[in-house]
């Protein structure tokens, strides 16, 4: 399987330096996302960062949240905004890999039931098949 | 044993993940085994929302205005006190979340209801608005 590699380097303006990884897998579109939080002091930038990815496109993309260890209500409406934009497109989205205290957010907030959630970057690929 | 301890911040959100440290700290500190990491991260989210409301609803985004995160512990429970100077911010004026994805706003509030055992919206004894939240310990099994 060819893997055309894309790295999208991004330094936040505050405390720490990180990078969000985009791979392109066939005909997927896989979105590391970066840092170990995503909160209002880190939206503004993801929102920016992954524009390119969602806005107009019918891409079919996966987000490895596999980084994240806290994300709150600013992050999940991000999230879902990209899932609307991506859908209302043609394209859609699915996360995979999410640690315990993401998880539960969703939960909490019933997105598990809205977005297609998977245990691994293989199963979210293999979804979109 | 009761603590008390006081963190104050600008009203910015570069801040929050101070607020979520000081909080994680204080109760790894102070907490004993009265919460596990679970019933932490729910106490670190809600006052991450609350505080996240305050510089959004009270100082409307303005930078440079003091947040006071006052933490107290007990045998009992944690309380957690958002002293600010800013507009009172009433959770009545933020529209209930949609569930079926089809708005990306709301949910602050709602998790700050559902993370914590009671929550108050109140002036304190100096007249300033405050957001006043407690966590119970979770009951044992015995």
């Amino acid at each position: 399987m060819d893997i055309a590699l894309y790295l999208l380097r991004v330094t936040y303006k505050e405390v720490i330096s990180v990078d969000i990884t985009i791979e392109q897998l066939e005909d997927v579109i896989m979105v590391t996302l970066p840092g170990e939080y995503l909160d209002a002091s880190t939206v503004k930038n993801f929102k920016s960062d992954i524009s390119p990815v969602i806005d107009g496109s019918g891409n079919h993309v996966v987000f490895d949240m596999s980084q994240l260890q806290f994300i709150d209500s600013s992050g999940l409406g991000a999230i879902l905004s990209c899932l609307r934009k991506l859908n209302g497109a043609g394209g859609d989205l699915k996360l995979c890999s999410m640690t315990k205290p993401v998880r539960a957010l969703f939960e909490l907030v019933r997105m598990h039931r809205i977005m297609d959630i998977y245990n691994s970057r293989e199963e979210a690929v293999s979804a979109f098949k | 044993m009761n603590v008390e301890k006081t963190l104050e911040i600008s009203s910015s959100f570069n801040d929050l993940p101070r607020v979520r440290r000081f909080l994680h700290e204080f109760c790894h500190t102070y907490t004993g085994d009265g919460f596990d990491e679970d019933h932490m991260a729910q106490l670190e989210l809600a006052v991450n929302e609350a505080t996240a409301n305050i510089i959004e609803h009270a100082y409307h985004g303005e930078e440079g205005h003091s947040i006071q995160v006052v933490a107290q512990a007990d045998d009992a429970q944690v309380a957690i006190e958002l002293v600010h100077t800013g507009e009172a911010f009433t959770p009545d004026s933020v529209p209930p979340p949609s569930f079926d994805g089809s708005r990306s706003n709301g949910f602050g509030v709602y998790l700050i209801a559902n993370c914590m055992d009671d929550v108050q919206y109140l002036q304190n004894e100096q007249g300033k608005n405050c957001i006043y939240m407690i966590k119970l310990y979770p009951k044992q099994e015995s």
